[in-house]
């Protein structure tokens, strides 16, 4: 009998579904139904009547309608939770990398400080975001492994977009691609000792360690029930399903 | 008629000269004419902050008032005010801590200019490695002297070009009593032990500086900075009025910290006296002053209470921006830091964990 996987999320869940729905994932032993809420939805989620749900009226309704299921998650039917996007992701590593060099990366900056300055500054973010909120709520009911996926790195068609090239550039000159990883696992290891599991971005999607190759971006689409429309021309955020196919095949849940 | 003669050389003094009408019948939420500026900031002027830890509140009211407080250390964008505090950005406008003595500002100008270099400049502590000057800016400290070494050089930078470009500075004096290196004079924040490093009373020496050293160190770096730069500085001095902690004089705590305070007060006297260019704010008095009957201190007698601090810091803004500029919105995180609560980084207080 396959176990039941809990899906949730916010937009980025959208390359899992359509990944999955693609077909072509085969063996898993598992089956996902998919919940989430666009924008900041997930943000008002919460334990109501023993579901977890979002406590926002909009954002239920998409909630509940989005996994085909008409209701909130009803915990003791899953047999583990995998939550995605909703801010996991190490935007100050990349926000201070120019302003800020530590005694593990190889570039010079205006301001020399320990890698505990950037660590804790990527924590702070990674523990008052969406993503943390909602883990620690679904924690509330349960004890099943609770998986947190990384949000994919951006699509290397950032190269398009000049800030983001200027901000990127500098890391791939450097060869500092393993302080971002280095910073990531620091993360990874507050995590674990809260007691969740921690899911990357599989090796065969990156480019040069912290972007994603195009062809897993090219083609995303909206996280919606039906009929799927694409995402803006350039999204550098969001992924297709070729992505989300990938993910399913390499993570061991 | 006759001509007017004065009986007493006291009639002509106002009303605030008097210690009835200027003190005794004052609210001392509200004490008039105890502050009157001697010049002008404007919002265009580059304004530097550092002393001792209640200079931390000057800075906050100035920003929330939209004047020009310079950062040249700010924290990393993302971080919150209080996780920038923890790492002692957003404190000053350089990232350099408190700074409780003269002889440490004098100090730290003649390292950034590169006149002088302290000694014993790193400090360790189970393995870490930290900057002697400033312990507490980095919690964790370094795996190696070179790195400690390699952000102080950063720092003195940023501290130069603070202090060549201020138009400017504010400084409150904290404490007469250092530690000092016995061999080079070299002068520390924290006493070694405290905070990282470790004591060793052949190597380090207590010090109670007077009022010749403080004045002769303050009127030093006036002269440094009168020869690095080429235009004029304006200097506003306080003295903290939070008590010390301890003391390591061998005095009863009370009476070292009048010592030290009265020592500060005399110098800053004495430079409002003696200088065009520097003027007095007497948030020592504001805080201390009989009429207020310690309701400004918290019930540890020692941190001053919130309405303390605004009502100190509304004495200096009544002068320097009396029409109340539009205050600051205070911002969640620390680009732009500063925090909206009342509490202040302070190091010495450290030292109550040596009571026993």
């Amino acid at each position: 009998m396959s176990r039941k996987i809990c899906v949730m999320g916010n937009s980025h869940v959208a390359a899992l579904k359509s990944g999955w729905e693609d077909g072509d994932v085969a063996g898993k032993g598992f089956v996902p139904t998919f919940f989430g809420a666009l924008s900041d939805g997930m943000a008002t989620l919460d334990v109501v009547d023993g579901e977890v749900i979002p406590r926002d009226t909009k954002a239920a309704d998409f909630f509940c309608k989005i996994s085909g299921e008409n209701t909130g998650v009803k915990p003791e039917i899953y047999d583990a939770f995998l939550l995605a996007g909703m801010g996991m992701f190490p935007t100050p590593v990349f926000n201070n990398y120019r302003a800020f060099s530590t005694p593990s990366t190889h570039h010079d900056a205006p301001h020399f400080v320990s890698d505990a300055v950037i660590a804790d500054t990527l924590w702070e973010g990674i523990d008052g975001s969406m993503m943390m909120h909602c883990a620690r709520t679904v924690r509330r009911v349960t004890d099943k492994p609770i998986f947190l996926a990384w949000q994919a790195f951006c699509s290397e068609s950032l190269f398009d977009i000049e800030w983001r090239a200027t901000q990127m550039q500098p890391i791939l000159d450097n060869s500092d691609q393993p302080f971002v990883r280095l910073m990531m696992d620091t993360v990874e290891a507050r995590l674990k000792e809260e007691g969740f599991e921690v899911l990357n971005q599989p090796d065969e999607t990156l480019r040069d360690g912290v972007m994603t190759k195009a062809e897993f971006s090219r083609g995303s689409v909206l996280f919606r029930a039906d009929n799927p429309k694409a995402h803006r021309e350039n999204d550098v955020f969001h992924m297709n399903g070729i992505y989300g196919r990938t993910c399913w095949n390499s993570w061991e849940i | 008629m006759g001509e007017f003669k004065k009986t007493s050389p006291y009639e002509d003094v106002p009303s605030r000269g008097y210690w009835r009408s200027g003190v005794a019948e004052q609210d001392p939420l509200a004490m008039e004419g105890l502050y009157r500026r001697k010049f002008k900031i404007t919002r265009h002027d580059a304004i530097a902050t550092a002393g001792s830890c209640f200079a931390q509140h000057i800075a906050r009211h100035l920003k929330a008032r939209k004047f020009n407080v310079s950062q040249y250390e700010p924290a990393p964008r993302g971080m919150s005010v209080e996780l920038a505090k923890k790492y002692g950005f957003g404190i000053y406008t350089c990232r350099y801590g408190n700074i409780y003595t003269t002889a440490q500002m004098l100090q730290l100008a003649r390292e950034a200019f590169g006149v002088a270099e302290p000694a014993d400049r790193v400090w360790e502590r189970e393995g870490r490695f930290f900057d002697a000057q400033r312990p507490n800016v980095e919690p964790n400290g370094f795996e190696t002297p070179e790195q400690v070494l390699r952000a102080r050089a950063g720092h003195l930078a940023a501290v130069k070009q603070m202090l060549l470009e201020m138009d400017v500075f504010v400084f409150t004096f904290g404490l007469t009593e250092t530690w000092a290196h016995k061999d080079s004079g070299t002068v520390f924040p924290t006493a070694p032990g405290t905070i990282a490093g470790s004591f060793d009373a052949k190597v380090y020496e207590f010090q109670n500086h007077r009022h010749g050293r403080v004045l002769g160190d303050f009127v030093k770096l006036k002269r440094l900075l009168r020869r690095e730069r080429d235009k004029p500085l304006k200097t506003i001095v306080t003295v903290s009025p939070v008590p010390l902690t301890a003391t390591a004089s061998g005095q009863h705590a009370l009476a070292a910290s009048t010592y030290s305070k009265s020592v500060l007060r005399g110098v800053a006297g004495e430079l409002f006296e003696t200088y065009r260019d520097v003027d007095y704010f007497p948030s020592y008095e504001l805080i201390t002053a009989p009429a207020t009957r310690g309701m400004f201190f918290e019930p540890n007698l020692r941190s001053v209470t919130e309405t303390g601090v605004n009502t100190a810091m509304g004495a200096f803004l009544a002068q320097h921006d009396p029409k109340g500029g539009k205050a600051n919105v205070i911002r969640k995180t620390a680009n732009v830091p500063q925090s909206d609560k009342n509490d202040v980084v302070c190091e010495e207080v450290l030292l109550e964990a040596f009571q026993a």
